[in-house]
């Protein structure tokens, strides 16, 4: 009972729902399976090829990782993998960088020499972290005769907060003109500190590597033993061979160190007894200190970590952090699977996508259209759910859907769960008929399968696990709260035709097949009788293995055409598989003679009382 | 799962031939000034304030609001106003397709693009511009002149950047605004059963 309570903290998916599980679990759970068969570290990866819609059959999600179950919103489709991913299993690239405030698109080269900031006229506030806005003090001033004898030469601007009321007047900030206030800011900026320091540094290594030019023909051996023990111990010299920049500026330094060091030095002296004695001014300030106010908070210190001030009045305006948009590549072709249309140097402000692979775009999309009777669930009592599937392709598919099988009787499943090692064992082959061949319950099964053995063959035969594992599944079987039947296990699902769409719906005259409650243009309903068999507040929740598959019937392979999902790889007349799992959430096991849930809750609470 | 059917008082709506709802409890100044676009709904205790316009006479388009939208009970429209060279002036406000306006919320901002959601009891400070695919929590101030980029969640007083938005948020919120229009039904009083009956 603990296990139970536990899992159903874990998944709070709120009811209804239809999730999908992306094929990264089904590769997460073979690379376990494998650890387990073998105990080797690292995990090996799973071939490829292993990975296809007969092996995805092997492993319905089950409650351990229902928190990773995704809407089909949040899916990739690669169709050139025919597979789906999810945000955990796609790699990202910077597609570009770009000021939030501005909008403006930032080019990659100054991205760097400008320290990820933006260029233009935005700053943020250094006490509330928000936009600062450009004020001429003409505006401000009350108009009054003093405010007409300024003229515009004479006018100034400077920058304030629309939240806290900061101005940078408080810094001794005010501008000449309204526009270019960065460059304007960069001189003030130059004589800082550290900004000092830094040119300094640069100068000084610039200077280095200039004066030094025929130094790259110098052997790894002798550069070893030059740098032997002293700076640099962490690079190895093959590494440094194979970077003959680093090589020349590691060869410059040291020596330039030995040579000049007491120059660079020296500055260094002078600079460090100045920080000494503004440490102590700093120290007498505070101790007088009256105002608390005056002090800044710690994440205002973090915001300058150059000098972390503590006045208030040390703080200065920095330039806008910028922002990146990224493009969503798949993990294993790396085919583009989402990519914005940018138009360089302009406001990327108008989104429209060059590429996008959603997988509503390819996978039948699966709603719970209704509850028959829509009702609260009792333990027992049969429901009916309509599922309504919805086919994006331009192409026919099959669908056939495959579930767990059902408890038969309540007492023999709690002691032994009901297992199909046959069908286990004569591993589906064509990929059409899924048979239920679930390695979750076969981990259960006669003690004969396990003495075969273990194995590593995935895409043949199901890895037979170790003693651990058994007990991991066994917990997991325990929650299955409902008794599911689909009648109708294979349908078809005609092709979505964009010039349908807005025609009227026309009653198709052909003879209904059993279990499908309704046919609309590319969309079928079928009829899933779901019958909950757990305890009261058990969640009803059922998974489904759907495998579609279609054939590529369009003669000429159009590349060009990115609204058509274009499987690359298929060649015209070949049937194409794809399986996925699914699980659909309903709702509760309510208490009987309880209506709503008002009342249950109540119930529950005395319970818990007593 | 198709949701719940929000029913409404018929008496209480007038639909336009566009298929604006718009409540007769909402107070809309100077509608002339106003344009929607259709399909919008417009609920009780609204506030648009087409009044505050810049001085001249005649109409103009003070407030622009596109298709699909829902301006939530108690909410406030209200153009934002600047001092321009000593000139305190009100400008106009468009307000994109898809736009959903929680209750109790005040907008004055410049511009808000398609498909964002902005939740209840929200200030949407004066000139903020919204660009397209942003959402808006529960209870969140923007400060004026603020830009908000797309596919962006903002939360908070001040209102910050939370997270980013998947690039699929296009569909659903577009789902989301066309099915509560159609979701947003008219309640056929018992009385005026009987008397067509
Ligand atoms: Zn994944
Ligand atoms: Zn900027
Ligand atoms: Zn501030
Ligand atoms: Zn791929």
């Amino acid at each position: 009972m603990e296990h139970l309570n536990k899992n159903n903290n874990k998944n709070n998916i709120p009811f209804p729902y239809v999730y999908y599980q992306c094929t990264c679990q089904v590769v997460s759970k073979i690379r376990r399976d494998i650890f387990f068969s073998t105990n080797q570290f690292p995990l090996k990866e799973p071939v490829e090829s292993e990975i296809n819609s007969t092996t995805i059959s092997h492993f319905p999600p089950t409650h351990f990782n229902h928190y990773r179950l995704k809407s089909i919103y949040n899916l990739y489709f690669c169709p050139s993998c025919c597979e789906i991913h999810c945000p955990d299993c796609v790699k990202n690239d910077f597609l570009c960088f770009y000021c939030p405030n501005c909008l403006f698109d930032v080019p990659q080269a100054s991205v760097v020499s400008e320290q990820n900031r933006c260029i233009r006229n935005c700053f943020e506030c250094p006490v509330c972290f928000n936009v600062l806005t450009v004020v001429s003090q003409k505006d401000v001033l009350p108009t009054s005769a003093s405010t007409s004898s300024i003229t515009d030469e004479q006018n100034s601007y400077y920058l304030a907060c629309n939240v806290c009321q900061w101005k940078s007047l408080e810094i001794d900030l005010s501008f000449d003109k309204s526009t270019g206030l960065y460059l304007q800011l960069q001189k003030k900026e130059s004589v800082l500190p550290h900004e000092v320091e830094f040119q300094n540094l640069r100068n000084y290594y610039d200077k280095c590597l200039r004066s030094n030019s025929n130094m790259n023909s110098i052997n790894t051996k002798r550069l070893s033993a030059l740098f032997g023990n002293s700076s640099s111990l962490l690079i190895s010299p093959s590494i440094i061979s194979h970077i003959p920049d680093l090589k020349t500026k590691l060869i410059l330094a040291k020596r330039e160190n030995n040579q000049k060091s007491d120059e660079y030095n020296k500055t260094n002296d002078n600079q460090d007894s100045t920080i000494l004695m503004e440490d102590e001014l700093e120290m007498i300030r505070l101790k007088n200190l009256e105002n608390m106010e005056e002090l800044t908070s710690l994440e205002q210190k973090l915001n300058q970590p150059e000098d972390q001030p503590k006045f208030l009045s040390h703080l200065r305006i920095h330039r806008i952090p910028l922002r990146v948009k990224l493009q969503t590549k798949c993990n294993k072709c790396e085919k583009i699977l989402i990519k914005q249309e940018i138009q360089k140097m302009k406001k990327p402000s108008n989104i429209r996508f060059a590429i996008k692979c959603f997988a509503r775009d390819y996978i039948p999309n699966i709603f719970i259209q209704q509850l028959i009777p829509n009702k609260p669930l009792y333990k027992d009592m049969p429901v009916q759910v309509l599922l309504k599937f919805v086919n994006p392709l331009s192409q026919e598919i099959q669908v056939s859907l495959t579930t767990l099988p059902n408890k038969q009787n309540e007492n023999e499943n709690k002691s032994k769960p009901k297992i199909d090692t046959d069908i286990k064992k004569s591993a589906p082959k064509s990929p059409m008929s899924p048979i239920f061949g679930r390695r979750t319950s076969s981990l259960m099964a006669s003690p004969k399968a396990r003495k075969r053995g273990p194995s590593l063959k995935i895409s043949t035969a199901p890895i037979i696990p170790t003693k651990i594992k058994e007990e991991q599944y066994k917990k997991s079987e325990g929650v299955s709260s409902c008794n599911v039947t689909v009648l109708a296990k294979n349908f078809k699902i005609p092709a979505y035709d964009p010039l349908k769409e807005f025609e009227n719906e026309t009653e198709p005259t052909e003879q209904k097949q059993v279990g499908i409650f309704e046919k609309k243009k590319n969309s079928v309903s079928i009829v899933v009788e779901v019958r909950p068999t757990g305890n009261v507040n058990d969640r009803v929740e059922f998974p489904i293995l759907v495998t579609y598959s279609f054939v590529n019937d369009q003669k000429e392979v159009d590349n060009e055409t990115p609204i058509s999902p274009n499987y690359a790889e298929l060649s015209h007349g070949v049937q194409k598989f794809v399986s996925f799992w699914t699980v659909i959430g309903i709702g509760k096991i309510v208490e009987e003679n309880i209506d709503n849930n008002k009342d249950n809750k109540n119930k529950e609470n005395k319970n818990k009382k007593k | 799962m198709e949701e719940e059917i929000i029913y409404y008082d018929k008496s209480e709506y007038i639909e336009t031939d566009s298929g604006n709802k718009i409540s007769r409890k909402s107070v809309i100044s100077v509608p002339q000034n106003i344009v929607l676009g259709g399909k919008t709904i417009i609920q009780q205790n609204c506030i648009i304030r087409g009044d505050l316009r810049r001085k001249g006479s005649g109409y103009a388009v003070v407030i622009g609001i596109g298709k699909y939208c829902l301006l939530g009970e108690d909410s406030i429209i209200r153009p934002p106003y600047k001092i321009y060279k000593g000139v305190f002036s009100y400008y106009p406000m468009k307000i994109s397709d898809y736009v959903h306006i929680g209750q109790r919320t005040i907008v004055e901002a410049a511009r808000i693009g398609q498909y964002v959601i902005i939740g209840n009891d929200c200030v949407i400070g004066r000139f903020s511009v919204i660009k397209e695919y942003c959402r808006i929590l529960d209870n969140t101030v923007i400060p004026p002149n603020t830009v908000i980029p797309s596919f962006s969640v903002y939360g908070g007083n001040p209102g910050r950047f939370i997270s980013e938005l998947p690039e699929s948020s296009q569909i659903i919120f577009e789902q989301k605004a066309k099915q509560y229009y159609d979701r947003f039904i008219a309640k056929i009083e018992e009385d005026d059963k009987k008397t067509s009956n």
